[in-house]
């Protein structure tokens, strides 16, 4: 690890100004920034940690919003009652994070903002890697496992957040504070893929800090799930996950069906939304759901079972919702 | 086959070769025409017990047998323990490694200027500088340097820097730079053995190793022309990594020009003393190996291996103690590995279910450094066979080293067996629990014709079964769906020559004026109770309480060398030696209770030594246990504390053989291929429980090992580039405590037949229970959908792939 | 030396006095398992190089009850202060990637990784490691548990397991077998199979596992 300072933000101001410098980096809980310090694989001159700012752990209900602020720990943004009863993808999603110490540890925010997982990105000894500014993405002929089916270009890492899942099928909007102010940015429009920039992962700027997203109480809110498929119970990310959220009933009014790490970002199934709107969810409408939802998928070497896993994650989402 | 003559120079060169010792705990039938020279040597050379010492194992037992707190843990749960990781000496340097990015390739120029520039640098060591001389390498094939120029695996070690602390060390290595030449790789056997194939190692021999003679009996061709039953198929299995939790570890003291001191994370202190001092030329007497506590094994530590190398030489070359431990990417990528295989399976049965013919065709991976070995001792051993063929061919690769890991190849031939004679008792009709029980070989071993010692593996199958509850829940593949979720059960049944005895096996046992007892065995601690096992058969012996005797391990300047705690050997080979010295001690406390001594000329009992015997800390009178003297009293008597000594040897004409079985009960998810293990039965024929404790520990451990093997381990090579790309436990699947099935599904049920060789009955056990489960599992995934998985591990993909072949899912 | 059935409900009660003893235990609960006693106090102990040293940051921190000043490095983790500096080893370093969880300590009663949580983090904070369990000389009714029931084999992932399980203990005095696995689930074993750890957990809180 190279040498660098540790300040600490007394406010999200205070934070803004000392992001101010090249190089320096938001500490929240440090699972993702520390690991990429110590492999040299983000430089790093000062480290402004964010957790002594008050209230921006705070999971709360206000005018028709549930607002979730960016420290709140994954851990209790898996235990907020609050969430598991209007927002249950957001709580389930948070739970089906990495371990029990890395939920204690990461905050929402860094949840949503970390780097992506990909193992040649990873790897300190593959340096000429899209993601490090170089030309090359070694998933290509390599080993593809782990790596996008949908929307890659240049470079097939997958967004490894399960709450940025979650927060896509919500509807969620990002708060996100910057020397200008602040601006409010849809999840949608949060993640950003290697079309429009392959060496970061959302649109935060390096001196911005995301500070609550906001999710609209809602029916479409209160039913939904987001579930996860991994090789383990514990520790994996997602070789693939799905959130997803419905209002209406027992005829579908709107559809939120967004699939996880199997993309760039947290991908939306859209044909398989549009599908899905103004019909039951019985179990041919649920097949042919989750056969849209992978339509056009385009697999690497060793990565195509994904479509079948994917599509399996949105038969029993639906499936679930539908009961 | 005429037997190998041994001299008694070589005899006494094996005896002193831990090289030797390790291929023999591993791999014994390779090796039987030496232990039996050895053996019949040292039988001739060994003074015997008094004529009235009975050896045999008694009815009753009072320690043995028993379930007993383990005298290692609480040092380890206070976190006082201390590791080779823990160790911190005064003026002691950091090294780090740098290991190569490619799988092959020579150094053509390496700059360290920069390195060795940056204050807090004391050593930089490369090619350039590295002591080549004398014995100066590590015993592999090709042999090896502390660092390497040419480099044979993505992950080798080509320099090293000690620094005053370890960041800086590590920093160093971000300003060493290489022009490297980068040489065409292979880590695939099948590309290997392509005529087209570069030659990987300069052997010209297609990237094979030398040859080994197959393995015959009868007329294999004759047998499966003539056979109603004919089955074919081919089974792979794929590299794995041990992942001890504690790393390569060795802290290294260069105390004087011709004296060193190390302390290691190690299965064989003996060997880090041995491997030392054969690297720099020393006197083996000058070198001190030290391992309290090492965190994990499991074949991968079994003697120096480079992090010990690397580190002596840095501490020789800066003259301060030098810790090296690998990172956990390093330790994935350059410790050695559990070697991949493909084994092509073939055999005749008749129309009621015998198999008459058998044949297996093998490739290990021997990988970059010749390591591995075959898989066919679970084909030799388990099933009648009166007609079969057994080939093995290692290949070449650049894969990291193959070593041992835990059982060794078996698990491998246990993975392509068991499949295989599912398949075969569904072509034959039967159920696959029958088909087993009516073909097992349970009397010899059928090439060697040597009658075991032991046999249990009907009664593991059978309780296995009923534990399981076969009877009611075995189906027809595919029968128990419902909804999204398939249910099944399946088997797998195994045998090896692990936990059989073998050399070096020495002990003394002392007991003092206040009646303390010393066990002095070197069996190195690395988790598995050694060390109260050893005091369980000393005290059981001698016939003192647990309270007061306290073993010695993991120090060469205070032990004994009773060989590595690897081959499952541990308990029974240390075990015997241990309890001879024990047997040796009793018979003279006995001899020194019935002396007349002092003043009145009287004994301290009266009668002949082998009217006495000794239980709970007395010796005493068998016709009047009233009449009874402390031990201790004995000793203080005689004035000085008292010696017993022994050693062992394998008896003649007998084999040891351990036997195993595994059932498991799965759940396969339809939508997402995922498996979910519901129950696991671990049976395992280990002669008889030393220590009931330690027993389920290392079944349950060993069962975890596989299950791991059988769900998703497997380190993955790049295809072009030909380096891992999951060397960490965030990709290598290990399992963690949510994949085990719960606390009562998960049972070990000890199978204790005893054997006629083993101390009060024991075989060796720690390893036989790795191999079930992967085939276990795989058969059990069959029964719930229909789909044969014949290529470890047994992932998603693989299933999905399967679930949509047989159209159970769009 | 044979063990002797599981483990009694009178030895617990006995742990708990002993921890009762302190003051503001972050877990003491009724079962006895949990840090130390924990005082407010004077800065006992001052550590590390000048804390104008190039690079360094003064942290004021408790450890197992002992309130430190110690100038640390900025790069060095929690677990790297705690081994390196206040010598405390017992706090295992497996992966340093996050991954195993065999450097779990308590931070403020939580169970986090020491490996990824910088030594200038835990500044003011209350942190409780494995040296910290056994009070009076006393193995505590947790670790008595582990002993027991043979949770511990090689003993490299204990400290960590022993620091999520009284995390969980704290929390939650009689956990069910799914909770206590689910609690389990970020520590890596290698020896164990995890069954007897399961089971010294669930011993430790008064419950035998069902059969």
């Amino acid at each position: 690890m190279k040498r660098f300072e540790h300040t600490s933000a007394t406010s999200v101001q205070d934070a803004v100004r000392l992001l101010s410098v090249q190089n320096a980096r938001v500490l929240a809980g440090g699972t993702d920034l520390v690991m990429l310090m110590k492999e040299g694989l983000l430089a790093t001159e000062r480290v402004v940690d964010l957790k002594a700012i008050p209230g921006l752990d705070r999971i709360q209900q206000d005018r028709g919003e549930i607002q979730v602020g960016a420290m709140a720990r994954l851990a209790d943004v898996a235990a907020s009652g609050l969430l598991i009863e209007k927002a249950p993808a957001l709580a389930q999603a948070a739970a089906a994070v990495a371990t029990p110490q890395l939920r204690n540890m990461g905050t929402l925010g860094g949840n949503v903002a970390q780097k992506v997982r990909c193992w040649y990105y990873r790897d300190a000894d593959r340096a000429d890697c899209y993601k490090r500014n170089g030309s090359y993405c070694y998933a290509i002929f390599g080993q593809s496992d782990l790596h996008a089916i949908f929307d890659g270009a240049a470079c097939f890492a997958v967004s490894p957040s399960d709450t940025g899942v979650a927060l896509t099928a919500l509807d969620a909007k990002m708060v996100i504070a910057g020397p200008e102010g602040h601006r409010i940015v849809p999840a949608d429009g949060f993640f950003v893929g290697p079309d429009t920039d392959y060496l970061r992962e959302t649109v935060l700027a390096q001196n911005e800090v995301l500070t609550e997203v906001r999710i609209a109480e809602s029916d479409l809110a209160t039913k939904s799930v987001f579930l996860k498929a991994a090789q383990r119970k514990s520790i994996d990310f997602a070789r693939a996950s799905v959130g997803v959220a419905i209002a209406g009933g027992p005829v579908v009014q709107r559809a939120r069906i967004v699939l996880g790490g199997v993309a760039p970002t947290p991908h939306h199934a859209t044909l398989a939304e549009e599908y899905v709107t103004g019909k039951r969810l019985d179990a041919d409408v649920i097949a042919k759901a989750a056969a849209l939802a992978v339509e056009g998928a385009k697999p690497l070497r060793s990565n195509a079972y994904k479509i079948q896993l994917a599509q399996g994650l949105v038969r029993k989402a639906l499936t679930r919702l539908a009961a | 086959m005429a037997k190998k003559k041994l001299s008694e120079k070589e005899i006494l060169a094996l005896l002193d070769d831990p090289q030797f010792h390790l291929a023999v705990a591993e791999y014994p039938t390779e090796h039987q025409d030496e232990i039996d020279a050895i053996d019949e040597y040292i039988r001739r050379v060994t003074p015997s017990l008094a004529p009235w010492v009975s050896a045999s194992n008694p009815a009753e037992t009072r320690i043995v047998g028993k379930r007993v707190k383990r005298v290692e843990d609480p040092v380890r749960l206070t976190g006082q323990a201390m590791y080779a990781t823990d160790v911190s000496l005064p003026g002691m340097l950091h090294a780090a490694i740098l290991r190569s990015p490619h799988a092959r390739a020579r150094i053509e120029d390496i700059d360290t200027s920069a390195a060795e520039a940056l204050p807090g640098v004391r050593a930089v060591l490369t090619y350039k500088n590295v002591p080549t001389e004398g014995g100066a390498k590590t015993g592999s094939n090709p042999d090896r340097y502390a660092v390497q120029r040419d480099v044979n695996f993505a992950g080798e070690e080509v320099a090293a820097v000690a620094a005053e602390d370890a960041h800086t060390a590590r920093e160093a290595l971000d300003l060493i730079k290489i022009k490297w030449n980068v040489l065409p790789s292979i880590t695939d056997m099948k590309e290997a053995l392509l005529a087209s194939a570069p030659d990987l190692a300069g052997t010209r021999t297609g990237n094979k190793t030398p040859a080994s003679a197959p393995t015959k009996r009868g007329d294999f061709a004759a047998a499966y022309a003539s056979a109603p039953i004919k089955h074919e198929g081919t089974y792979t299995t794929t590299t794995l990594q041990h992942a001890t939790l504690e790393p390569y570890a060795t802290v290294v003291r260069w105390d004087a020009p011709d004296h060193v001191t190390a302390w290691a994370s190690t299965q064989y202190a003996p060997g880090i003393r041995s491997g030392l001092a054969g690297y720099f030329g020393l006197p083996r007497a000058r070198v001190r190996a030290i391992a309290e506590n090492t965190g994990g094994g499991f074949g991968s530590k079994t003697g120096a291996n480079r992090d010990a190398i690397i580190a002596a030489v840095l501490s020789k070359m800066t003259l301060r103690p030098v810790k090296v431990a690998f990172d956990r990417p390093g330790n994935f990528k350059a410790a050695t590995h559990r070697f991949a295989d493909i084994l092509t399976l073939k055999a005749g049965v008749t129309s009621d279910g015998r198999l008459v013919a058998y044949e297996g065709f093998n490739y290990g991976d021997a990988a970059a450094y010749r390591g591995g070995a075959s898989a066919i001792v679970p084909l030799q051993r388990l099933y009648r066979a009166d007609n079969a063929t057994f080939t093995y061919q290692g290949v070449i690769t650049n894969r990291p080293p193959s070593g041992a890991q835990r059982c060794v190849g078996d698990p491998q031939g246990t993975w392509a067996q068991e499949i295989f004679i599912d398949e075969l008792a569904e072509k034959a009709g039967m159920d696959p629990v029958a088909f087993r029980l009516k073909n097992f070989e349970t009397k010899i071993d059928q090439d060697t014709k040597r009658t075991w010692a032991s046999c249990g593996i009907v009664e593991c199958v059978e309780q296995g079964a009923k534990a399981i509850g076969w009877q009611q829940k075995w189906h027809k593949p595919g029968a128990a769906i419902r909804g999204s979720k398939a249910h099944g059960i399946g088997m797998a049944a195994h045998a090896c020559a692990h936990g059989a005895m073998s050399l070096p096996m020495s002990s003394v046992v002392r007991i003092d004026q206040a009646g303390a007892i010393d066990i002095n065995q070197g069996l190195t601690e690395i988790g598995g109770g050694q060390s109260t096992t050893m005091m369980m058969i000393a005290t059981e012996t001698v016939g003192a309480s647990l309270k007061d005797a306290y073993p010695t391990w993991g120090d060469t300047g205070f032990v004994s060398d009773t060989g590595g705690t690897w081959g499952s050997r541990g308990t029974i080979s240390a075990g015997s030696a241990v309890r001879n010295a024990a047997l040796d001690l009793k018979a003279q406390l006995l001899v020194e209770a019935t002396k007349p001594r002092g003043s009145s000329n009287k004994p301290l009992l009266e009668g002949k030594p082998e009217d006495l015997d000794t239980a709970d800390g007395y010796a005493f009178l068998k016709a009047d246990p009233s009449k009874r003297v402390a031990l201790k009293d004995i000793v203080s008597a005689t004035g000085s504390p008292m010696m017993g000594r022994g050693t062992h040897v394998v008896p003649a004409g007998v084999a040891m053989s351990v036997f195993a079985a595994g059932f498991a009960e799965v759940e396969v998810d339809l939508d997402t291929g995922e498996i979910t293990l519901l129950r696991y039965i671990a049976t395992d024929d280990l002669g008889k429980a030393i220590n009931v404790l330690g027993a389920e520990q290392q079944i349950e451990g060993g069962a975890s090992m596989g299950i791991g093997m059988a769900l998703g381990e497997e380190l993955k090579f790049d295809g072009p580039g030909n380096f891992p790309v999951n060397a960490n436990w965030e990709n290598y699947a290990m399992p963690t405590a949510l994949d085990h099935p719960r606390w009562a599904d998960f049972r070990p049920i000890l199978v204790e037949p005893g054997d006629a060789i083993g101390p009060y009955g024991a075989k060796g056990l720690a390893e036989p229970p790795t191999a079930p489960p992967p085939p276990a599992i795989a058969n059990a995934v069959y029964n719930a959908i229909g789909v044969r998985i014949h290529d470890a591990p047994i992932t998603s993909d693989k299933i999905l792939a399967g679930i949509k072949e047989k159209g159970l899912r769009a | 030396m044979a063990a002797k059935g599981r483990y009694s409900r009178r030895t617990f009660l006995k742990g708990a006095g002993a921890t009762a003893a302190g003051t503001a235990a972050v877990a003491c609960g009724t079962t006895g398992i949990g840090p130390g006693p924990v005082t407010a106090q004077p800065v006992a102990v001052r550590v590390g190089p000048a804390a104008n040293a190039p690079g360094t940051q003064l942290s004021r921190v408790t450890v197992n009850g002992t309130l430190y000043e110690a100038a640390v490095d900025a790069r060095w983790t929690l677990a790297e202060m705690l081994r390196e500096q206040l010598g405390l080893t017992g706090t295992k370093v497996g992966c340093d990637r996050g991954e195993c969880g065999s450097c779990t300590v308590l931070v403020d009663g939580k169970p986090v990784l020491s490996c990824l949580t910088l030594a200038t983090e835990v500044a003011d904070k209350q942190i409780t490691t494995v040296e910290g369990l056994a009070v009076g000389g006393k193995l505590n009714p947790l670790q008595e548990a582990f002993w027991e029931t043979g949770a511990v084999q090689c003993g490299f992932c204990t400290p960590g397991m022993l620091m999520s399980a009284t995390a969980l203990l704290a929390a939650k005095p009689k956990p069910t077998e799914d909770e206590v696995r689910l609690a389990l689930s970020g520590n890596l074993c290698r020896c164990t199979g995890y069954r007897k750890i399961v089971e010294g957990v669930l011993v430790a809180s008064g419950q035998a596992p069902k059969a």
